[in-house]
């Protein structure tokens, strides 16, 4: 594993791709989690509790969980350049087998869902901690189920990228498939859309919609916090078992 | 020669209708420089891409080191299949850096097996090491493609149209380049569709056509073929003089080229010798010359004829 991880990152660290996009989530992270605090909609604005444990963590994810979607676009143009330069093919020959060069995709999507949610982590402690109201350890469940939302996104991203092989089109349906299933997913909740991928990553980093809704009123989502975090989990097997099924039965 | 290196048993591959490769049955022995030579669309990259893992044959199999088809194979054939495929984004050395780690070569273990830097070497990209592959021409690609097979010093090198792409002295530099290799005791498989490479670098070599396999020996077998003389003659009747060819014994006809024929005979044969032996024979030439056929014809008239 380590000689998989080893082979990933040197082909990782000097991809141009990932340094903007990573620079540009951790850029607009903090800002879009910043501004939110001066939208106004009517009587509607963020509470002080958003910015304060635990709420920080949920509104910081939930901010963060947008920008992931661009994340998913390095998992995208990572897997396609592989097809596009032939090297996935070199790898190959050079003695891997399709079973490793699925594990190694897996890695480096393990890999950057842990950056991307540590970083989101850091943003909410150092928000939480300035704002300096209870423990840095409530709420931190946001943080572990922000996790397994962002390995829902890329896993989702690396399996549209070994279907579709071509970078433009597999970047444009990630995209549009995610926004348009999180809006459908957010604005009306159904009884069936909410078991499908994109609205189960989604759900998992939730608008905190108790700061205006009493506590009292039954949870809009049929599925506990719980649940979804298994149904993504299978979820991701499922794209990764996929992706190696198309690679397997493909001549690489 | 010795232990059997590659051995593969009745392999096909056919995409739908096509059959790329047709039952396909070949031996190749350690230390031999084997030829894989046909015309374009022949099925040698197809074979090849199999031999390498990534395509999957339809039918048959094969065994590399009489281990079947384990992945780990490959990781002791140093292979150039096709066409150079290195991270555009990254240099020479580092995609050589990381070749090396996906091989498991250990780069600092010295002894037979080069560092990248004599790799860089011999296959002349020393000064542009730190260049990004993406501002390579093509032929220093291809160069870059040959140094990344000979690195950790495989036992078997794969090389499909190594010197595609190259300038004529690139040309002969690689062709040198495997001839001294092959001297070793590496075996080499090289695919091509150039006659001359395959003749000039090889010592045994199969033919194929249309994923078929034609023929099979060593190079002199095949194509060395140097043991008849050909003499191109002309007649104002050629209906007499192929009458006179059919009765004669130690000639035959070779090939007919519009009113021209061109008949076999024993090597040695002299023009004046077959002036004679027609004129004696009541028939008047009107051309008369050696023919020397080209090698290329030849694999044409070997692949034409099937």
């Amino acid at each position: 594993m380590m000689k998989l991880i080893g082979i990933e990152w040197l082909k990782l660290k000097r991809l141009t791709t990932l340094k903007v996009i990573l620079l540009i989530y951790m850029v607009l992270v903090p800002t879009m989690y910043f501004l939110l605090s001066y939208i106004e909609v009517g009587p509607i604005r963020i509470p002080d509790e958003g910015y304060q444990f635990p709420d920080t963590y949920q509104l910081v994810t939930w901010t963060a969980s947008w920008m992931n979607l661009m994340v998913g676009v390095i998992i995208i143009v990572f897997a396609t350049n592989e097809l596009k330069y032939k090297t996935q093919r070199q790898n190959v020959i050079d003695g891997l087998n399709k079973k490793e060069v699925i594990f190694s995709k897996f890695l480096v999507i393990i890999g950057l869902a842990l950056f991307v949610t540590l970083y989101t982590f850091l943003v909410g402690l150092v928000v939480g901690f300035y704002n300096g109201i209870g423990s840095p350890l409530d709420g931190i469940e946001f943080i572990g189920v922000y996790f397994i939302s962002t390995l829902g996104y890329f896993s989702f991203a690396f399996f549209f990228a070994n279907l579709i092989r071509l970078p433009a089109l597999a970047i444009v349906i990630y995209i549009f498939s995610t926004i348009i299933e999180s809006i459908v997913g957010w604005i009306a909740v159904q009884e069936y859309v909410q078991f499908s991928p994109l609205t189960t990553f989604a759900q998992l980093s939730p608008f905190p919609m108790h700061f205006w809704v009493a506590e009292g009123l039954p949870n809009p989502l049929l599925m506990t916090t719980m649940e979804g975090s298994l149904l993504a989990m299978f979820y991701v097997t499922l794209f990764m078992v996929s992706s190696y099924w198309i690679i397997k039965r493909r001549d690489v | 020669m010795g232990d059997t290196i590659l051995e593969i048993n009745h392999l096909s591959k056919k995409y739908k209708d096509v059959k790329a490769v047709d039952n396909l049955n070949l031996k190749i022995e350690s230390q031999m420089v084997y030829g894989l030579l046909g015309p374009n669309g022949s099925g040698k990259t197809t074979t090849l891409g199999m031999l390498l893992g990534v395509i999957r044959p339809t039918e048959g199999d094969f065994s590399w080191f009489g281990n079947g088809q384990a992945d780990v194979n490959r990781m002791k054939i140093g292979a150039l299949l096709e066409t150079p495929n290195f991270y555009p984004y990254l240099t020479a050395e580092q995609n050589l850096e990381l070749v090396a780690k996906i091989k498991d070569i250990d780069l600092n273990a010295g002894g037979d097996s080069k560092s990248i830097d004599d790799i860089l070497k011999l296959v002349g990209l020393s000064d542009r090491r730190k260049s990004k592959f993406s501002t390579y021409s093509l032929g220093m690609k291809q160069r870059l493609a040959i140094g990344s097979a000979l690195l950790g010093n495989p036992e078997v090198l794969v090389l499909d149209e190594p010197t595609n792409g190259l300038d004529p002295q690139g040309i002969a530099e690689i062709r040198d380049l495997i001839i001294e290799i092959g001297k070793t005791d590496k075996t080499i498989i090289i695919a091509s569709h150039i006659l001359d490479e395959i003749e000039k670098v090889c010592t045994h070599c199969a033919i194929l056509r249309k994923g078929k396999l034609l023929q099979t020996g060593t190079i002199k077998d095949i194509i060395g073929n140097q043991d008849v003389t050909l003499i191109k003659l002309a007649s104002n009747d050629i209906d007499a003089l192929k009458k006179a060819i059919d009765q004669m014994d130690k000639v035959s006809i070779y090939k007919e080229v519009e009113n021209e024929i061109i008949i076999r005979t024993e090597s040695g044969t002299k023009t004046s010798d077959i002036n004679q032996l027609f004129f004696d024979k009541g028939i008047v030439l009107s051309a008369l010359n050696m023919f020397n056929e080209s090698l290329e014809n030849q694999f044409l008239e070997i692949v034409g004829k099937s």
